[in-house]
């Protein structure tokens, strides 16, 4: 068990910058991850800080030691990879025993042939074959000893990976996107026994995945990156309902979050399509601005109570049994809004019908020209802000 | 015919021309030279006779036979280990390389793409005893101290006259090809270096089928030094690979012909009489057709064997899906 600490790596390939000065301090015990689009430099930043890979600059340390020139197999983690990389050529219980052969057994013990002449060796061997029969326990596989990865399925593949990971007691556990190969069932499945894993072992986990579902239900804290950078370190809750960057709004919540173009005026009144404006004062300078918009934080109905709404056409109705998310076009502005609504209201609006839109109480998160948040006068920044947040219910689909 | 007669010819008509086109071509051939292998036919002569197993017995029991057999097998048990691990290990070094793999990819299988019977003509005259290369080059040593010093291990403190070099720089270079107890090495050398270019090839493409991602494995578990990890991943998944340079470096050893008919015609004194020098002097120069099949048939035991040796002991275990 260990901290983990990256300090501004950079990495290129070739004269492609793939990390541009990435920082993250993870906590001892803490499961992380490292959520992103595709190609974004999450398997590489897992690369430099397992030591597979060189960075070009910045530190890595693990328990508070420094070990840019120590090679991965000195660095003490284990590492789940997405192919799972499984040798194939030895059985399931020859694969969990190797991590412990190379490091319990001296280089005469590991001969072959001659090695098990070696005095010793038989206790040593024992003792292995003890720890994997354990860790077989824990995940099930103790039926599948004899197989070799070729004739198992994804599932068990995948749990064979974490098992060749879990011998050794590492002081932190690398995964990259273990489980994008495996079906949606079974990927459900396999994301409750990981994060019960994390419970027992309570060892510092860093998680690498593209799919922001796996990130908010497992993780303590998400690093959300984007092109070579983090742009948010923080809770699930708080990335979800605090973003602090336009393009972390965007990438976090399913459906995305609606954002409309919009104008912050002087004395903090930002207004967006159809003139609506929301009653919230925001701190900032006159600019144009992008409104930000969940589709639990809306409602809709054929005319809204209060008048203060934008008028939309109803376009599609997604029916999901508890909720409906409409789709909806914005005048003729060639926006489309998708708001989350019950069954009851959805029936009422008919499709291709006129409908209006409106914000509740003002939930509203607004970004600058640049990305950047712009937090509303009465808002608290960066902190907290999620525990003021009312029902998470979309969070975690 | 009926309809259901004729749905159940059809099928072999369909196959009818292939099969036949195997048997006369590859079948009919192997049976001839099995049936002529007991007799004492020669080409152009109208009546034979059958002789029974006189030919085999000739083959096992005199010895000539006997020393063609034990070439063929010295030559296949020295090229088949040496070309198969410098080809490995080159490989292995090559593909470590950051540049100039091109370069070193060419220059080892230039021996395998020129003709053996072409670069032959070559190597005749580097080991010819008087004006060859190499004995003007071993003989250069012996005037200079240093390496006679070197090569003799004079500089161990051993006496001179013992070691090889040192005898030789007294009594004179061998012969080489015309040396009975050089030739067949000398074959060997050649035939390795001809052969080991190819393999190396082969490596390469083996290695390049090992996913990257098994290395990173190994040294995430522990595997921190190269041999390790040769012996983890790399040994282990160039198991196919192996299997095949095996069998594919014995056979064309066993056929080894080119360079035998070029610099010694099986001599001297037979000690480079290899068996498909032998079939080629029995059946082509002296006509003696019975007993070229004989040599023949027995030859393809010995390949035969070796495939069927590979496929029951080696193949089930290095396929591991
Ligand atoms: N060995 C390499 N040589 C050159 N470019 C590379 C190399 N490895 C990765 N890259 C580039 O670096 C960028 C980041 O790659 P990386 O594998 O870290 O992405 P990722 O975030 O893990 O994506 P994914 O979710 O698809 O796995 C990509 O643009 C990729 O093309
Ligand atoms: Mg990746």
């Amino acid at each position: 068990m260990a901290t983990v600490t990256l300090r501004n790596i950079r990495k290129s390939f070739g004269t492609t910058e793939v990390l541009k000065g990435v920082s993250l301090d993870i906590a001892d015990g803490e499961f992380v991850s490292l959520v992103g689009p595709s190609g974004c430099g999450k398997s590489t930043l897992l690369k430099i800080l397992a030591g597979l890979e060189p960075q070009n600059s910045g530190d890595v340390a693990i328990g508070g030691r420094v070990v840019n020139h120590i090679r991965p197999s000195r660095r003490d983690l284990a590492m789940v990879f997405q192919s799972y990389a499984l040798y194939p050529h030895l059985t399931v219980e020859e694969n969990l025993m190797v991590p412990l052969k190379l490091r319990r057994l001296n280089r005469m013990e590991r001969l072959p042939g001659l090695g098990h002449l070696m005095p010793g060796r038989r206790q040593k061997m024992h003792r292995i074959r003890a720890v994997v029969e354990e860790t077989t326990e824990t995940l099930k596989i103790g039926d599948l000893l004899a197989r070799k990865p070729g004739q198992l399925s994804g599932g068990q593949r995948q749990r064979v990976a974490v098992g060749r990971a879990m011998v050794r007691k590492p002081v932190a556990f690398l995964m990259d996107e273990p489980l994008s190969n495996l079906d949606a069932a079974l990927r459900v499945h396999m994301r409750a026994e990981i994060a019960e894993l994390h419970r027992d072992l309570a060892t510092t986990f860093v998680y690498v995945t593209h799919d922001q579902a796996e990130a908010l239900t497992m993780s303590d804290r998400i690093a959300v990156m984007m092109d070579g950078e983090v742009l948010q370190f923080a809770s699930p809750d708080e990335v979800y309902h605090d973003p602090a960057d336009l393009r972390v709004a965007q990438f976090i919540g399913s459906p995305k979050m609606n954002t409309l173009p919009g104008a912050l005026g002087s004395g903090g009144a930002v207004s967006t399509v159809g003139g609506y404006t929301f009653a919230r004062a925001f701190d900032g300078p006159p600019q144009t601005v992008t409104v930000g918009l969940r589709p639990e934080h809306l409602a809709i109905a054929p005319k809204a109570p209060n008048g203060r709404a934008i008028p939309v056409t109803v376009r599609h109705k997604e029916n999901l049994g508890s909720d409906f998310f409409i789709h909806a076009n914005v005048g003729d502005t060639g926006h489309t809004m998708i708001v989350r609504t019950e069954p009851h209201t959805a029936q009422s609006l008919p499709l291709q019908g006129a409908a209006e839109i409106w914000s509740v109480e003002d939930r509203a998160v607004v970004f600058s020209s640049d990305n950047r948040r712009i937090y509303a006068s009465d808002e608290l920044r960066g902190i907290g802000a999620a525990d003021l947040a009312l029902a998470p219910a979309g969070a975690a689909q | 015919m009926t309809g259901r007669a004729q749905a159940r010819t059809v099928p072999y008509l369909f196959v009818a021309p292939a099969v036949t086109l195997m048997v006369v071509i590859l079948l009919v051939p192997v049976a001839i030279a099995a049936l002529l292998s007991f007799t004492d036919y020669s080409l152009g002569n109208a009546d034979f006779s059958f002789v029974g197993i006189d030919n085999y017995e000739d083959i096992f029991s005199r010895r000539t036979y006997a020393k063609m057999i034990a070439s063929s097998l010295i030559y296949v048990g020295v090229v088949v280990p040496a070309s198969i691990g410098l080809g490995l290990g080159s490989a292995l070094l090559i593909s470590s390389l950051r540049f100039a793999q091109d370069f070193y990819k060419a220059v080892f299988f230039l021996p395998t793409m020129a003709a053996l019977l072409a670069m032959a003509i070559v190597w005749e005259f580097m080991l010819n005893p008087t004006i060859g290369s190499v004995n003007a080059l071993l003989s250069a040593g012996c005037a200079s101290p240093f390496w006679h010093g070197l090569l003799s291990g004079a500089f161990l403190g051993v006496d001179p006259a013992t070691s090889w070099y040192g005898n030789a720089c007294a009594t004179g270079f061998p012969l080489w090809l015309g040396d009975r107890a050089y030739a067949l090495g000398s074959l060997c050398f050649i035939g390795v270096w001809q052969a080991f270019g190819f393999n190396m090839v082969l490596y390469l493409a083996g290695l390049t089928a090992i996913p990257r991602e098994l290395y990173h494995a190994a040294e995430m578990d522990g595997a921190a030094s190269a041999w390790d990890r040769f012996r983890l991943v790399t040994w282990p998944l160039l198991g196919p690979t192996t299997v095949f340079v095996v069998t594919i470096t014995t056979i064309r050893s066993f056929q080894v012909f080119d360079s035998v008919e070029a610099l010694t015609a099986g001599g001297p004194s037979k000690s480079t009489y290899v068996m498909m020098y032998a079939i080629y002097e029995k059946a082509i120069r002296q006509n003696l057709i019975g007993i070229g099949a004989a040599i023949t048939v027995v030859f393809l035991i010995f390949v035969m064997a070796v495939t069927l040796i590979q496929r029951h002991y080696v193949e089930k275990r290095v396929h591991y899906s």
